[in-house]
């Protein structure tokens, strides 16, 4: 019954929140309303807890349930909420500038009252409370009492000060809200943070304050204010944070009074500004309003605590003491960084001849065509010979990666494969896309899906793929699975004969038709790449067989391939889980593009004589080469930080595998080594920076 | 594109589908999408496998077995199991609903400020927040994770005052580690230059008519932003949320650093603890992998479009 409890549950909330978002739109202080009494309620509903929402609801879960969705509504509502308040009080100042001042500083007393008790300066305002207790009790109603009662002293004083018309009333009221306001704090100062009054100090602080007030301002009543409450916070300062704290001094009075009372006073000195005044003034706060509070957040989350993991990353691993450059020392000279024993291997591996042979190929192709056309020795870079050589540097970065160790070197190779995968994949099923008869929606869906699923769920789905069982059990991961049928079949009789013939009728029939198309002057470079692969698969199993096997003496047995420990290639086998996960973002940018790209150009080309993949390399390629820039930026970006598949499908990356961000969350939070993990992070950043400055360099040509 | 094919009045079936066959784009499209799928389809197929059966053999053998089992859900959804997942996804919601809710709403504040208000320093304060978009998020964690702690003496952000000894606290936050609210919180502030650049990108594009004659009624920037600006981008704010949905119901990175060690974990967590621990709740993966991405799933497929929508004005300008 819980579950039906829930559904219930969650039917009225919708429905109240339905309300609430219709309210919204007549009037936010109204919605205000009907959001509070939401939460209300929810509030309601979990205090009574299970006792009386017995018939619904039973046991610790449901109750999870009831708090969870309270603190959600409650968060949301008062983030929303405190931003509608917000904007009513700007509101106010074109027309009642008392209202508004008062609440302001409402707002600004809840706020430094609310401070005072979180940083346990003063002990609880109603209830009795060991002064010399650290910590501060009484539950919710403890944490609000300080912020109400200084909204009210606040609020009031500051809407009658200012209500007031002559000058002498106004300061005078002010400086007893202040007055009142320290009388409040002073006996209830915590007795380990009771300031002994230094005079001297003060007094000097007072007036240094009252002098940096007075030069800011730049009319006559601007300058009292600012010497007014220049001289408060003046005092303060010397007052409170510069003089030793003594448990038995007596000046807590003074130190709070006096200060509050000086910048009270400052601030109704004023008198109501002029119309002109107060609707440029609303501007300008509406402006502070709106970006407020998202830029708070980004302060907070992310700016602040990036520049703070800098300073982090000089110290040692609890963040105390300063090392100096150790810690980036130790990154970059740590075997597990950069491994180059085994660079000699990059001459001896089939991949970097694979990568010779591609370049041969490249240039001969561009240097025939180069010849043809011009009939001298000469240069062509079409696309087939850019592709070969794009693909034999590719082939070469597997070749060098492969040899190279390290966590740097797997990022890169993330980096190199990855995108470039990624792109070229995801440009083929666009293209491929566009030109199908039937079922692209359906296609372009399913292979977009992916990226739907988190990282940690592709990662078990892959690992599904990735089992490799004894080799004498059949095997359960697909991919072994699929690669040991291929081995037995490669080595078998008949079956095997059969395989080549039809390889063999393939290869056939496309070497007849690209040889005709040779003859009659057409493009023959996809078939070629068709005649290679099949040629290939032919060879293997006329002669050394393809598949999971291995002979032994006993005859030929099957072999599985560790995709998940078998280093350095386990890395290849994790890339394709982002792969298969990112290709349909790409695909789905890029298909906008394609269908972007005006059919007037295409036509032409077509005019001129081009067959379609001549108008995709002539025309649409280049249309859409702004747009292959923003997707290889984003997956750089993204790649570069890549986690949770190394973590979780790359078992933590203890088998040659791990890369940076894996390296940065163990150091940082199984380690707590956070120096460290600092450095790391730093390291990752100075990384993506390159494209960071791309991107404001192309968004600053935009804007302007 | 099939009913149109269909529809033309061609030669015989026989020709219709022999046309079908040797379309080699669409042929070449379709093994493509035979390949992606069909990891996704075995994790579903063995997800109705008892644990022997997953043990076993590959997930194809399931139509020789022919008893298809609900026992792995059972055992991962029931409450008071011990692998319970259910927990989980209430404390996934905790964190995606706010974590999207938040945001959407501070960043649209802030896209129409940056799109129709007039101040100092607009260009380069833009600039500079959707810059933040490419910073890799670890390198805030740490400091976070300080904020929302327990350290010592406390959590929270603390400023020491220049010239003095003394050290205020600036943000008193409490052991807020290890509840959701450190999670949307962080959240919440690394989705703004996405969130902001997405929607600036949409309600720059709103007609500037619209605003004058607003301006001319007397309604000030609140007012249009409610009543204009809000209803008219609905379909940014669509595709925004899809994104931040999916975003934060699929993290994992913070997820675990901010309740990696507490008793409540999400789904990510959940599933990643679960995959690590190589014991006999292997078979378990796979039903909880798929109720973990069961969610995201409902979103993506019904509401594709807003989705697409989203991914392209996020990404292709102009």
């Amino acid at each position: 019954m819980t579950w039906l409890g829930l559904v219930v549950l969650i039917c009225l909330v919708a429905l109240l929140m339905r309300a609430f978002v219709s309210t919204l739109r007549e009037s936010p202080a109204r919605a205000l309303i009907v959001g509070g009494v939401v939460v209300g309620a929810l509030v309601f509903a979990v205090s009574l807890g299970d006792a009386d929402l017995g018939s619904i609801a039973t046991g610790d879960q449901m109750e999870r349930v009831l708090q969870m969705l309270a603190t959600v509504a409650i968060s949301v509502v008062a983030c929303v909420g405190l931003w509608v308040v917000l904007n009513l009080c700007v509101g106010q100042a074109q027309g009642r500038w008392a209202t508004f001042s008062g609440l302001v500083a409402a707002l600004v007393g809840a706020t430094f009252f609310g401070l005072l008790r979180g940083n346990y300066s003063v002990t609880a305002l109603l209830t009795d409370e060991d002064p010399r207790y650290f910590g501060a009790g009484g539950g919710i109603l403890g944490l609000l009492e300080w912020p109400v009662v200084g909204a009210i002293v606040f609020g009031i004083g500051t809407f009658v000060a200012k209500s007031l018309p002559q000058q002498i009333a106004r300061v005078g009221v002010g400086a007893g809200v202040g007055l009142i306001a320290g009388a409040l704090i002073a006996p209830r100062t915590k007795l380990w943070q009771r300031p002994l009054l230094d005079w001297p100090e003060a007094l000097l602080f007072t007036a240094g304050g009252a002098a940096i007030g007075l030069a800011l301002a730049n009319t006559k009543d601007r300058r009292i204010r600012g010497a007014l409450v220049g001289s408060g916070i003046g005092f303060a300062f010397g007052a409170w944070l510069r003089a030793p704290f003594f448990q038995t001094s007596a000046t807590p009075w003074i130190n709070t009074m006096v200060p509050l009372a000086l910048i009270m006073a400052g601030f109704c000195w004023m008198a109501e500004p002029s119309q002109r005044d107060r609707s440029r003034f609303d501007t300008r706060a509406r402006a502070v309003v709106f970006l407020g509070p998202a830029l708070g957040f980004l302060l907070v989350a992310l700016v602040i605590p990036a520049i703070r993991t800098g300073v982090l990353s000089f110290t040692n691993s609890s963040g105390e003491r300063s090392v100096g450059f150790a810690n980036y020392e130790r990154l970059f000279t740590a075997q597990s960084s950069f491994d180059v024993s085994a660079w000699s291997n990059i001459f001896t591996s089939n991949l970097f001849y694979a990568a010779l042979i591609m370049f041969l190929v490249g240039a001969a192709v561009a240097v025939v065509s180069g010849t043809g056309r011009n009939g001298t020795l000469s240069w062509d870079g079409g696309p087939t010979s850019t592709g070969a050589i794009l693909f034999g540097a590719f082939l070469l970065s597997f070749a060098a990666l492969a040899s190279l160790r390290g966590t740097f070197f797997n990022n890169l190779w993330w980096v190199i494969t990855v995108v470039s995968v990624t792109t070229v994949l995801g440009m083929a099923v666009a293209v491929l896309a566009d030109r199908a008869t039937w079922g692209e929606n359906l296609a372009k869906s399913l292979i977009f899906m992916p990226m739907a699923i988190s990282f940690v769920g592709a990662s078990i789905v892959w690992r599904l793929q990735f089992q490799a069982r004894d080799i004498r059990k059949k095997q359960t991961g697909v991919l072994n699975a699929v690669w040991v049928e291929l081995g037995k079949l490669s080595n078998s009789g008949l079956p095997r004969i059969l395989v080549m013939i039809g390889l063999a009728l393939v290869l056939g029939v496309t070497l007849w038709r690209l040889v005709k198309r040779a003859r009659s002057g057409l493009p023959f470079s996809g078939m070629s790449i068709v005649v290679v692969l099949v040629g290939w698969l032919l060879y293997r199993f006329a002669g050394p067989r393809l598949g999971g096997f291995r002979r032994t003496d006993a005859g030929v047995v099957p072999d599985t391939v560790q995709f998940i420990t078998e280093a350095p290639f386990n890395n290849v086998w994790l890339m394709v889980i982002l792969i298969w996960m990112q290709t349909g973002f790409a695909m789905v940018i890029f298909f906008a593009a394609i269908k972007a790209v005006p059919e007037e150009y295409l036509e032409a080309a077509r005019v001129d004589g081009a067959t379609d993949s001549q108008a995709f390399f002539g025309v649409t390629l280049p249309t859409i080469l702004p747009t292959v820039g923003v997707v290889v930026t984003t997956l750089i970006v993204g790649v570069t930080k890549v986690f949770d598949i190394v973590a979780v499908a790359g078992l933590g990356g203890k088998f040659g595998n791990d890369v940076l961000a894996n390296q940065m969350f163990k150091e940082s939070f199984q380690q707590f080594n956070f120096g460290f993990g600092a450095a790391i992070a730093i390291v990752m950043f100075l990384l993506v920076l390159p494209v960071m400055m791309y991107n404001v360099w192309t968004m600053q040509k935009e804007v302007n | 594109m099939t009913t149109s094919v269909a529809a033309t009045p061609g030669p015989g079936l026989g020709d219709r589908i022999y046309r079908k066959l040797s379309d080699i784009p669409t042929a070449v499209l379709w093994l493509l999408v035979v390949i992606w799928t069909i990891p996704s389809l075995s994790l579903f197929v063995n997800s109705f496998r008892g644990r022997d059966a997953q043990r076993n053999d590959a997930f194809w053998n399931i139509l020789a077995e022919r008893d298809a089992t609900l026992e792995n859900y059972e055992s991962v959804l029931t409450a008071g199991a011990t692998n319970n997942l259910t927990d989980s996804i209430v404390t996934s919601f905790a964190i995606a609903v706010p974590a999207t809710i938040i945001p959407i709403t501070f960043a649209a504040i802030a896209a129409y400020a940056f799109a129709w208000m007039d101040f100092r320093g607009k260009k380069w304060l833009f600039i500079g927040t959707v810059s933040l978009l490419a910073i890799p998020l670890q390198v805030a964690l740490i400091p976070l994770l300080q904020l929302f702690g327990d350290g010592d003496p406390f959590g929270g952000a603390h400023l020491t005052v220049p010239f003095t000894d003394k050290t205020l606290t600036v943000l008193p936050l409490n052991n807020l580690v290890g509840t959701p609210a450190a999670v949307w919180l962080t959240h919440t502030g690394f989705a703004m230059p996405f969130a902001i650049f997405l929607l600036h990108n949409y309600i720059v594009q709103l007609p500037k008519e619209l605003f004058e004659s607003a301006q001319i009624d007397g309604a000030n920037h609140f007012g249009i932003f409610w009543r204009l600006v809000l209803p008219l981008s609905i379909p940014a704010l669509a595709s925004f949320a899809i994104f931040q949905f999916l975003w934060t119901w699929n993290d994992y990175l913070i997820a675990n650093t901010m309740l990696g060690f507490s008793g409540q974990a999400p789904t990510t967590v959940f599933i990643a603890n679960l995959a690590g621990d190589f014991d006999n709740t292997d078979h378990l993966l796979t039903s909880a992998a798929f109720v973990q991405a069961f969610f995201p799933l409902v979103v993506f497929f019904s509401l594709q479009r807003y989705f697409v929508r989203g991914i392209l004005a996020g990404s292709v300008k102009g």
